[in-house]
């Protein structure tokens, strides 16, 4: 391939990219002091995030390294990841649910069957993916729930990590990070079932962020973050109430325990159904109502969950 | 960094390492390299000049959730609350020097985002990435268009003002070269991204001008500033440049010193030391291949200079087919040897020390050696060695044969 047939083809597949995805990830602010991001994310975001995470995790932005963020559901990884990513590439993160068969043609780049059989494997018939798109925007990418994928693509994320560069060999392209955007956020949940180890090799590379269910104080000022722009306003004692009730089921022997965005949701709902009812404040009965419908989320647990609902909040 | 320098905090880095390998836990070099780099970037980053270590202990070393117990048993039992120790975290009273860093915070604290911009431009000199160049730009607040002349910061503007011009302007070499001989860290790296980009006499420049600044000493590179120490050596650009290419980052490759053998084999001839020839010829060839000059004498010297290989063959015929006849001079060998070898060398002398002819006292002139710097090893009679130990002072080997 010539310079120059080579430099068209690259800017064909760069043109492509912005023309699929340029939309569904627009600019915003960057905002790369800690304390700064810390605000955004409390007034833009409504998220509640300790300076001293941010400030890890743009070190690990700064040094190119991938950061892990691990822990329990509903403690606000996603969120926070897709939040810290957008503010720190200035442009809304790729976010990409891990599934067990992904591979190099879910997130790199795939070839237009029928395209490909009119003009050939070339950058006509190529369709980029989310993870080469990120890297050509310069915008982060979040992996969600990175121990459902296979071992095979943890490894392609490594090199891909690595080295900063994507080879589609179909293409005969090689395509590099010009910025320092293009940054990683995996999440995980160590203890949900039917899920795959991380290799050693995965876990040496990146940086490690435990996430844990927030202490009550801190997840009532949460609570009342989140809740803040509801038209049916949840009282102070309904609000210290579940909380109280969701730490007590933590504590037990459940299948699926509350997460703090489970509080969030309980809180929401019951302000919707207090909302339908034509009240202007929240109370029990529209707090017991929304338990079922929230915090009951397996069959095997419903009784007990109930059992603690009712005795604590009548 | 500021309050614990960068030794100390690896040190416990390694400390804490070699105390999780110990218990199974699997550290390798790369995480505590990623440790401490990650431990500067969160400095910077916190606008406090703290940020905890133990959190970054927790993020890189710890991968499962098992280990953080047994982190947390290590930091317990062994280090306990040392982890931290020297490093103090902002505390909610004021003192009159934090309320002052508080204003230089406030003002935009030039020294901490002096330090922030020179970390990102190491980062985009070690990884040409140009995103570290616009983070530059956006923490001193400056677009393409701006021109670096009307450019005014408080503080170290110097630095700043030299940093800004090339973030501008990426190819403002100079400015790098500015930047490396103000900031013994990033030299190197620059070395290493001139000669990447066949700009190798830019590099060779800056080499050579610290070369210049350290007045031919050797320097090394202490809190980010060039030191020099006592040793006179001169940088090697070439090996330096190898070194970089190498990855190993912050190593400064000097000339390597000719190590030349300065023997001198000082060995009496005379007729008195016909009965010691076999002992001459086994002391003298253990000398052989490390001398520089042999010096033969009896009331004559004559001396014999190593330059090559081959000569040193005829050194050996010498040896062997040592005759002994006439009189005896040492004064007059070792005024011959001292002309050949400069203080520091070392001067073998094989002699019975029964001189023969009138001249100074070889004692006096051997002690005189001794103290001028000279190494002086003799092999001697009992007789002559037991008189030599009560006499003599100085750097003086005494060993008898016979």
């Amino acid at each position: 391939m010539s310079e120059e047939s080579y430099r068209k083809s690259y800017e064909s597949i760069v043109e492509k990219v912005w023309g699929i995805y340029a939309e569904a990830h627009p600019p915003v602010q960057p905002v790369r002091n800690p304390e700064a991001a810390h605000r955004v994310l409390k007034e833009k975001y409504k998220l509640l995030v300790d300076v001293n995470l941010i400030i890890l995790v743009y070190a690990a932005f700064l040094d190119g390294r991938p950061v892990l963020f691990e822990g329990p559901p509903g403690t606000g990884k996603t969120e926070i990841g897709e939040a810290l990513l957008t503010l720190w590439s200035g442009r809304e993160a790729f976010v990409l649910p891990c599934s067990e068969n992904y591979d190099e043609y879910r997130v790199i780049g795939d070839f237009h069957p029928l395209k490909a059989y009119k003009y050939g494997f070339n950058e006509k018939s190529f369709l980029p993916k989310p993870l080469l798109a990120a890297m050509i925007m310069d915008t982060g990418v979040l992996i969600d729930e990175i121990r459902r994928s296979n071992e095979e693509f943890q490894n392609l994320l490594l090199d891909i990590i690595d080295k900063r560069r994507i080879i589609v060999p179909e293409l005969r392209m090689t395509f590099r990070a010009s910025g320092v955007g293009f940054q990683f956020i995996f999440t995980s949940n160590p203890e949900d079932l039917a899920q795959s180890e991380l290799s050693d090799a995965f876990l040496r590379r990146v940086v490690r962020i435990k996430f844990s269910y927030p202490d009550p104080e801190r997840e009532l000022e949460i609570l009342r973050l989140r809740l803040s722009h509801l038209d049916v306003k949840v009282p102070e004692e309904i609000m210290s109430l579940s909380v109280e009730v969701v730490s007590r089921l933590r504590k037990e022997d459940l299948l699926y325990k509350p997460g703090v965005s489970d509080t969030v949701r309980w809180m929401e709902v019951s302000s919707r159904i207090a909302s339908l009812k034509g009240k202007t404040r929240v109370d029990v009965s529209d707090v017991l109502e929304a338990a079922k419908a929230v915090l009951v989320k397996r069959v095997e647990d419903e009784e007990s969950v109930l059992d603690i609902v009712e005795s604590m909040i009548r | 960094m500021p309050v614990s320098s960068q030794s100390d905090i690896t040190r416990r880095l390694v400390s804490i390492a070699n105390r999780l390998r110990e218990r199974g836990v699997k550290v390798g070099t790369m995480e505590i390299e990623t440790a401490l780099r990650l431990y500067k970037a969160a400095i910077l980053l916190s606008g406090y000049n703290y940020y905890p270590l133990s959190r970054i202990i927790d993020a890189v070393f710890v991968k499962r959730d098992y280990e953080k117990a047994i982190l947390d048993d290590v930091l317990r039992s062994t280090v306990g609350e040392s982890v931290e120790r020297g490093e103090e975290a902002p505390s909610k009273k004021k003192g009159k020097a934090e309320k002052k860093q508080e204003k230089s915070r406030a003002m935009g604290g030039s020294s901490l985002r002096s330090r922030r911009c020179l970390e990102m431009l190491k980062r985009y000199l070690e990884t040409e990435n140009q995103g570290y160049l616009d983070m530059i730009r956006d923490e001193l607040r400056i677009d393409t268009r701006s021109e670096v002349k009307e450019y005014r910061v408080g503080g170290e503007i110097a630095l700043e003002k030299l940093i800004a011009r090339f973030a501008l302007n990426p190819r403002d070499y100079s400015a790098l070269a500015r930047i490396a001989l103000m900031e013994g860290e990033t030299a190197i790296l620059a070395m290493r991204h001139l000669s990447s980009k066949r700009k190798r006499r830019v590099a060779e420049q800056i080499a050579s001008m610290l070369a210049k600044l350290s007045g031919g000493r050797r320097l090394r590179v202490k809190g980010g500033k060039w030191e020099k120490t006592y040793q006179r050596e001169r940088i090697d650009i070439r090996r330096t440049l190898i070194l970089k290419s190498r990855g190993k980052i912050g190593e400064v490759a000097y000339r390597r010193r000719r190590k030349t053998a300065n023997i001198v084999l000082i060995i009496d001839r005379s007729d008195s030391m016909r009965k010691h020839a076999d002992k001459i010829v086994e002391i003298a060839s253990a000398y052989l291949n490390k001398a520089s000059h042999l010096v033969l004498f009896s009331d004559e010297v004559k001396v014999t200079s190593i330059s090559s290989w081959k000569s040193r063959l005829y050194l050996l015929d010498q040896i062997l087919d040592l005759s002994f006849h006439g009189y005896t001079n040492i004064t007059m060998a070792l005024r011959q040897a001292r002309r050949l070898a400069k203080p520091g060398s070392t001067l073998v002398l094989i002699s019975d020390l029964q001189q023969t002819i009138k001249d100074h006292s070889p004692l006096k002139l051997i002690e005189d050696l001794g103290k001028g710097g000279y190494r002086i090893i003799i092999y001697t009679t009992k007789e002559a060695s037991r008189v030599l130990g009560t006499t003599l002072r100085g750097d003086i080997t005494t060993i008898s044969f016979g």
